[in-house]
């Protein structure tokens, strides 16, 4: 009797020892996560690269390339009486090309930030292109990490020592002989600090303790080129390749972020 | 001993040991051939030149001096191929750039592939695809295709890999460089693990004209410093903007991204005879497209493109200047050049300055390397 009241003595002790010694489980997920997807549309078509679309003066057009930069995304949630701003993203490279034959793979063109607070947001706002103390940086920076955006020495342009926030390419009939040729290309990149666009969308989504909310920006590329009353927003025509002329970098950057909405 | 102590004792390592125990239990090591050779992995740091981005993400462990050494040793042994002639570096040798200066190179059995084989110089930052055409994400992966390929080494990896086991030294490389126990254990993973490695070394000495002109060492003439400008398009409405940083911009020289320069003309996407980026990702808008490569040491690697069809720098720029032809996956760009060539034509004087710019990117250091060169 005397032996079995202490062996339950050290059995009782034993586990607090074990459960002192021994590797602790990891904390609970705490909030709620978000993925937010950018989504490319022509007008509400799905969109496919090499696949031909009609603007609004009757021009056939293709993209064969559509990526940007988007950099300090934040979102504001409602959690009962109090408001907050929560920090989603500093930045990331949303490469929404895709291809001829697949649609654009999510992983490629999202911001997933986990363990927000839970509540209702009620807006969202980033900067399409890069915040100045980001552009500020170049891809050699030793303190960018392996997988920072900013690695990317494709998107950075020594002469402007800038990035080149975002790039869009393609065909579209010129001529107007109502065929795409291979000579009829586009190809606009943007870039320097000052041509970035601070975008704010209202959103209408909920954030859930232990789970995963998706939420989607459109992306219209057709905003890109044409206001909504269907004017063309420069001389496409005339200017078909652009990387140093700031009025139309900063034309097709405004276009860019208007064609930018919550979608459901 | 008193009862309450050894119960104590009893009680408390049973416990401590139930409790925190693995899930599984270390098997015992199995007899091996090889396990009296001692395994003491040292890691390999690879040195970058300052002005270089950081290295991209590299598993740490994974490269060891004596992983690199093996490798090293793979790459450059006939023993890959079926009748002990050729090896890598057959057709990546130092004096190339780790190119062989051929159009298309013969593979064991004089049949000649389609393709020119590319440089490996600074291989290591390629995080995109492997081969102009994409068709190997990683070194391991693509170190595993030239074994079998009928027109390369023409063997099998089981063959290869029997050869290695029966060798007088591999065995203790292999075991040297991945602590296997036994013969047996050696793979061609392994083997691809290993020459991985040593690809990965292949990187910039940093004793270019260009590199020691970043760093305040060196001072371009007016012929490099133009044909910098035109390079990077940083040019007034009198110079030609030659537009080749969009595709090789960056300390690298490449963006690594595949492209279709105007090579081939083609009047529809079906019309490629190579089709390049097409033919792995099955896109129709990839067909015509191939990988940009570095053009560091780009003096030393001739002749150039995927199919080596020009000899010189002349003809690359000739081809550049003129916007090549029209088909309907060509970049932009060829179009731009194409266009600015009717109006503003390159000179003979500034294609010149252009190769002087070239050829700052010359790097002889990094193919005299001791450390690159071949063990036998």
């Amino acid at each position: 009797m005397y032996a079995m009241k202490n062996s339950l003595i050290l059995f009782l002790f034993g586990l607090i020892i074990i459960s002192y010694g021994c590797p602790q489980e990891p904390d609970p997920l705490l909030g709620g996560n978000l993925e937010l997807l950018f989504e490319t549309d022509f007008d509400g078509e799905q969109f496919f690269t090499g696949q031909e679309y009609t603007f609004p003066n009757g021009r056939k057009v293709k993209f064969s390339k559509i990526d940007f930069f988007v950099s300090g995304a934040s979102a504001r949630v409602d959690n009962g009486n109090v408001g907050e701003t929560v920090d989603l993203s500093e930045v990331e490279f949303m490469d929404l090309t895709g291809s001829a034959i697949n649609p654009v793979d999510p992983q490629d063109a999202m911001i997933n930030s986990i363990n927000l607070p839970s509540g209702d947001y009620t807006s969202l706002s980033f900067t399409l292109g890069l915040t100045s103390d980001l552009n500020a940086k170049t891809p050699n920076d030793s303190d960018l990490g392996t997988e920072n955006p900013l690695k990317r020495s494709s998107h950075y342009w020594t002469d402007w020592t800038s990035y080149i926030f975002m790039k869009v390419e393609g065909n579209a009939d010129f001529n107007g002989d109502g065929m795409i040729q291979g000579d009829e290309t586009f190809v606009y990149h943007t870039g320097q600090s000052g041509f970035e666009q601070l975008v704010n969308l209202s959103s209408d989504f909920g954030i859930f303790e232990e789970q995963t909310t998706t939420a989607k920006v459109g992306v219209n590329l057709r905003s890109f080129f044409f206001d909504d009353a269907g004017v063309e927003r420069f001389d496409m025509n005339n200017l078909r390749s652009v990387h140093t002329d700031i009025t139309v970098i900063e034309t097709i950057m405004k276009g860019a972020a208007e064609g930018m909405t919550m979608k459901n | 001993m008193k009862p309450y102590f050894r119960n104590f004792l009893f009680v408390f390592f049973a416990m401590l040991f139930v409790a925190c125990e693995p899930d599984e239990q270390p098997k015992p090591p199995p007899a091996g051939d090889l396990e009296s050779i001692s395994y003491d992995p040292q890691p390999y740091t690879i040195e970058v030149p300052d002005n270089f981005p950081n290295l991209p993400f590299i598993e740490p462990g994974s490269m060891t001096v004596d992983g690199v050494e093996l490798g090293r040793h793979l790459f450059y042994d006939p023993i890959l191929s079926a009748d002990f002639t050729q090896s890598c570096s057959s057709c990546h040798l130092p004096a190339g750039s780790f190119t062989d200066n051929l159009a298309t190179s013969a593979g064991i059995d004089g049949v000649n592939g389609t393709r020119s084989s590319m440089s490996l110089l600074n291989i290591v930052y390629n995080d995109e695809a492997l081969f102009w055409d994409g068709r190997a994400i990683t070194l391991e992966e693509q170190a595993l295709l030239p074994v079998e390929d009928p027109i390369e080494l023409h063997n099998t990896w089981g063959e290869v890999v029997d050869r290695f086991k029966a060798h007088d030294t591999y065995p203790e490389m292999f075991r040297k460089a991945f602590g296997i126990k036994d013969s047996e254990e050696i793979t061609k993973e392994l083997a691809a693990k290993a020459i991985g490695q040593f690809e990965k070394t292949l990187v910039s000495s940093g004793q270019s004209k260009f590199d020691r002109e970043k760093r305040g060492e060196y001072f371009f003439n007016d012929d490099e410093l133009a044909g910098e400008l035109m390079f990077n398009d940083q040019t007034d409405e009198t110079i030609p903007e030659m537009e080749c940083a969009h595709c090789h911009g960056g300390e690298l020289f490449t963006t690594n991204e595949f492209f279709n320069n105007g090579l081939d003309a083609a009047n529809s996407l079906d019309d490629f005879i190579d089709k390049g980026l097409g033919a792995v990702s099955n896109d129709p808008e990839d067909n015509g497209r191939f990988r940009a490569p570095t053009l560091r040491n780009i003096f030393f690697t001739a002749p150039y493109m995927h199919d080596g069809r020009f000899e010189t720098l002349e003809e690359v720029i000739d081809h550049y200047a003129t916007g090549g032809h029209v088909s309907p996956s060509i970049d932009g760009l060829m179009n731009d050049l194409r266009n600015q060539h009717n109006t503003k034509p390159v000179t003979e004087e500034q294609k010149q300055q252009l190769i002087a710019f070239l050829k700052t990117l010359n790097d002889v250091k990094f193919m005299e390397n001791p450390a690159h060169q071949s063990p036998f």
